[in-house]
């Protein structure tokens, strides 16, 4: 009994502890971004005595170059998310059920998309986008994102759709349903937490992703990433916008997963390890 | 580049088509048919993967540079220059301390939390979703992040160790600041290998483990002769993205290190992308990149094998 | 399944062979037909310098007089080339104009992103190009083409606190021996001594300016061969590694920027660095000693068989070659860099160097490091103009970098130095030895 207690405070406390060396950086961050650029730079025994000042959330809401790449990067977000859970769903179901030709070729196509580096596609990428002219524009950089977190997320939906009960879906085709009342009343539903989980990670990794926009977003279609890595410049370390933009990066992300924890969690636990 | 990718543990064979076992012309349809599901996918596959893997793999064997317009056949003439060099080397050999020392790290780190997390006691659910936190961080502000907390002088860490009359100064050491890249990196993503082993967990049989707890086996025992047994499918797939995310690291050294110093830091796709988009050495980038995916052709089979797709 | 990966990348292999066919064929066009009309706006790609903020300053009077809006595109100063050469590569008019680092010149222009300039130089009568010296007129060459205007004019200047030299009893240094001992007295009552640059981005320009300060060059000017095996060369670099034991603990690791702001921030006694960062320096916003600073020349010292000169550095203002708008951009350059523009340049510490801004006396009083600034348009040591430099620099600061952090003795550091240049530039067939 007493060493169950022993064993359970100890557990709490490094939970404790980790959870603290997880947020700290973030909580740290958060605070310099209310200084000024002369407090952020102070000795840090006086990091608390500060006037809390919004200039740098302030100021950079009204820099057009800021606002322009908050857009870039929700569209392309928003746009790749979608268009992979849609894809994958589809592919997912089709690996799952159904006996296509090329089945196995596509599925190694597939594991190389996803495991190949990055820095082999990105040139190519680059003179194919300018070869089409698209070169510093959005949907580029969101079809590519798309392509590169597409086989991730149809392994996915492929675990979720093959853990999903065959009879349902039978005695719904038996009842004379078409494909697509298959699809919108009786598979989605099924895999929605799949769609979820895929959904989740997609966005984390586009939101994220800096090679390919630093590489391909020049200058119209720039990224937040992009946008944040600029402030270390040539004149000035900034660090007081620079945490400011930092918080702005992190915060939609994390409060769109938090949000959405729950069929995280659920979506990995149920989906793909069993 | 993308932190995210995984694949799942799938281990049942498709089911038969239901258009298969009726037979002759209708079935042949159907199976044309479906190919409709995964059109898209291929579009995108090839658009995004297969051309460009060719289109580098040409680059890699001709001579391509800011000023030749009309690039000429070198044959292997750009990997004897570039990949068969001390620089490529030893970035070669900087990875390989990124991924062995970051999956030893996370590993451990993230197993010891995944068991913490699996005991299920009061208030696990609020460590686990903070504990999640970092693995959403975008990785060059990460960088920045870390870099604004260790530089001498101004960050708190320093400030902190300078209080133990510990003077830090990180990234001015090769080994610190080979050490700080590889800690990053897995402050990062202890959590991902957390999430995945804890869900492993929550999986497995209850059985084998009460009958060990009957037989009076110790912690160690249960966890090094059932426990990580059981999880093997799980540990390996955690490894392995994690492995291929530690290759591709690019986002947490450009924005701390730069590959200093000297070269210390200096992991192959750094190399590769200041080969590219430094010195235009397109040629020789694209050799380096290829190399490097031809060295991790192991991994593909690991891949394939593990999901039995 | 071995088989089949192996046949899938036989396939991809065969596409990518299929693909050099098409794209083989669209290469390098030259020549963008040009729209004669009015542009709105005008983009230029910038970086963060005061440079920057007079060109902005000046880029609102031009709006009001021509109705031409001036856009901004703000760049990361080690992304400013990638920017130029991927915008030229992809054949798309980005930008209509850019600030280039001079020693990255010869880079850009061969990949063909500058548009070359004589024409304008030699029919715009009011830009009056004969009021630069002949230094300064190549420093914005490649060959014997122009493409850059000159926007800041910035030698390499010794900066030192004026307070503490006056606490101390100290001289700016003129010889190396000098610059040392004073270094030994700062760091004796407590302050930096020195500050210098021992990162892997950019260090070599330092080092190259002490080396130039001592007779030494980085390569042959002749035949490009490389001259770090010289005597003076080991020399001064052992004496570059020396400095740093005056530095503050973060020079280990740092860029040029970063020993600005250490400088403008910290106790440093004194540094090598270029004049356009009088502008930072003197804004008491961005630093803590504004006003309690100075200049003096580069120290010298006669140790190699060349003339001991100090480096020059500084901005070009660029055309770029894919504008649709390529008068309308000589037309704004020509005006901001003219002269009836160079007070404002003045009053931001960073001018170009026109004979008649640095000769004239009420803007010496104003900016007192303008005789540097002739001096070394005249005669100061511009990187070599060749593509190969961006590749140089890089190399060489991660090999300085290396021996000041230990990996490397100054010996091995040095041989190895001398071959990776060598590398570089036999590789590209510019030095044939």
């Amino acid at each position: 009994m007493r060493r169950s207690r022993v064993k359970n405070t100890v557990t709490h406390a490094v939970l404790v502890v980790a959870s603290l060396l997880a947020i700290f950086p973030l909580f740290w961050v958060a605070l310099a971004s209310f200084k000024n650029n002369r407090d952020v730079i102070d000795p840090v025994t006086q990091a608390f005595d500060f006037v809390p000042t919004a200039a740098n959330y302030v100021s950079l809401f009204g820099t057009p170059a800021f606002v322009g790449s908050a857009l870039t990067s929700v569209l392309i977000t928003v746009i790749s998310t979608l268009v992979v859970v849609a894809l994958a769903t589809l592919g997912g179901y089709a690996f799952a059920r159904l006996r296509f030709p090329g089945r196995r070729l596509l599925a190694l196509v597939m594991v190389i998309v996803q495991i190949i580096p990055g820095i082999v596609l990105i040139v190519p990428l680059y003179r194919l986008v300018s070869g089409i002219g698209l070169y510093d524009q959005w949907l580029p950089i969101a079809v590519i994102m798309a392509g590169l977190t597409l086989p991730f997320a149809t392994w996915l939906m492929l675990a979720f759709f093959q853990n999903a009960p065959l009879e349902i879906e039978e005695a719904a085709l038996v009842d004379g349903a078409t494909r697509f009342q298959l699809f919108r009343h009786v598979l989605i539903p099924m895999v929605a937490p799949g769609m979820a989980t895929a959904g989740i990670f997609t966005a984390i990794a586009v939101w994220n992703s800096f090679l390919i926009p630093v590489v391909l977003g020049q200058s119209n279609a720039e990224t937040l990433t992009v946008y944040v890595a600029q402030f270390v410049t040539f004149q000035d370390v900034n660090w007081g916008p620079l945490c400011a933009t930092a918080v702005l990066i992190l915060a939609p992300i994390v409060l769109f997963v938090l949000s959405m924890q729950r069929s995280l969690v659920k979506g990995l636990t149920a989906g793909s390890l069993k | 580049m993308t932190s995210t990718s995984t694949i799942p543990a799938v281990r049942k064979h498709p089911l038969p088509d239901r258009g298969a076992t009726r037979r002759g012309a209708r079935a042949r349809r159907a199976r044309i048919l479906s190919l409709g599901y995964v059109t898209p996918t291929w579009i995108l596959m090839i658009t995004v993967g297969v051309i460009p893997t060719g289109y580098a793999i040409w680059m890699s064997v001709t001579d391509q540079s800011l000023t030749a317009s009309s690039p000429d056949f070198v044959g292997l003439g750009n990997f004897v220059a570039s990949v068969f060099t001390p620089a490529f080397l030893s970035s070669l050999g900087v990875t390989a301390l990124f991924v062995v020392a970051g999956l030893l790290i996370q590993f451990t780190v993230g197993y010891l939390l995944a068991v913490l997390i699996h005991r299920q006691l009061r208030g696990f659910r609020i460590a686990r979703t903070v504990l999640l936190v970092p693995m959403l961080l975008t990785p060059v502000v990460v960088g920045l992040i870390w870099q604004f907390m260790l530089s001498p002088g101004l960050g708190v860490i320093t400030t902190f160790a300078d209080l133990f009359g510990w003077h830090l100064n990180v990234f001015a050491d090769p080994w610190s600041a080979r050490l700080v890249v590889v800690l990053i990196d897995s402050w990062m993503f202890i959590p991902f290998v957390m999430l995945m082993l804890s869900a492993g967990m929550t999986a497995l049989p209850e059985e084998p483990l009460e009958a060990a707890a009957i037989d009076g086996a110790s912690w160690w025992q249960t966890t090094r002769y059932i426990i990580l047994p059981m999880l093997r499918p799980v540990i390996t797939i955690t490894l392995l993205v994690r492995c291929v995310d530690a290759v591709r690291l690019f986002d947490v050294i450009f924005a701390t290190t730069k590959g200093g110093p000297g070269t210390a830091t200096q992991s192959v796709s750094m190399l590769t992308y200041t080969t590219t988009f430094q010195f235009y050495q397109f040629g020789y980038g694209a050799a380096m990149s290829i190399a490097v995916a031809v060295l991790m052709i192991p991994v593909y089979f690991i891949y394939i094998r593990l999901t039995r797709i | 399944m071995k088989r089949r990966l192996i046949s899938t990348i036989a396939v991809i292999g065969a596409v990518g062979l299929a693909l050099s066919a098409c794209s083989s064929s669209g290469g390098s066009k030259s020549g963008v037909p040009q729209d004669d009309k009015k542009p709105s706006s005008l983009t230029m790609l910038v970086t963060a310098s005061s440079s920057e903020d007079t060109l902005k300053k000046l880029a609102t009077e031009y709006t009001a007089k021509t109705g031409i809006t001036i856009k901004f595109d703000e760049a990361p100063y080690d992304q400013l080339p990638t920017k130029l050469i991927l915008a030229k590569q992809s054949n798309q008019s980005t930008y209509d104009m850019s600030m280039v680092d001079g020693f990255t010149l010869a880079q850009i222009t061969a990949s063909g992103a500058l548009a070359p300039l004589d024409s304008y130089l030699t029919s715009d009568k009011a830009y009056d190009y004969s009021d630069f010296p002949q230094g300064l007129q190549d420093y914005g060459k490649v060959g014997s083409v122009s493409y850059g205007l000159p926007l800041s004019t910035e030698p390499y200047l010794q900066w030192y606190r004026s307070d503490l030299y006056s606490q101390l009893n100290l001289k700016p240094a003129t010889t190396w021996a000098d610059a040392i001992s004073n270094a030994k007295d700062l760091q004796g009552a407590g302050y930096d001594g020195y500050d210098g640059v021992y990162g892997p981005a950019g260090s070599a320009h330092y080092y190259n300016a002490m080396l130039a300060s001592m007779g030494g060059r980085l390569l042959d000017p002749k035949t490009y061969k490389p001259l770090l095996d010289s005597s003076v060369a080991k020399q001064a670099m052992k004496q570059y590694l020396s400095l740093k034991q005056y530095s503050p603990d973060a020079s280990s690791s740092s860029a040029g920027l970063d020993a600005v702001n250490a400088f403008s921030h910290q106790q440093v006694g004194q540094m090598i660095l270029a004049s356009g960062w009088w502008g930072t320096f003197a804004d008491p916003k961005n630093s803590d000693w504004a006003g309690k600073f100075a200049t003096a020349e580069t120290p010298l010292d006669k140790v190699g068989s060349y003339q001991p000169v100090s480096s020059l550095y500084g901005w070009l203002a660029s055309i770029s070659a894919t504008s649709k708008h390529q008068k309308a951009a000589w037309d704004f350059l020509s005006w901001a860099l003219g002269k009836s523009n160079a007070e404002t340049f003045v009053e931001t510490g960073a001018p170009p160097g026109r004979i008649s801004t640095t000769s004239n006396a009420e803007f010496v009083k104003e900016l007192p490091l303008l005789p540097s600034v002739a001096d070394a348009a005249k005669d100061g040591l511009a990187m070599p103009r060749i593509p190969e430099m961006a590749q140089i620099v890089t190399v060489l600061s991660q090999d300085i970098s290396s021996m000041a952090s230990g990996q490397l003795s100054l010996d091995d550091g040095m041989v190895q130095a001398q071959n990776d240049l060598l590398n570089i530039l036999v590789q590209s067939g510019r030095y044939k030895g």
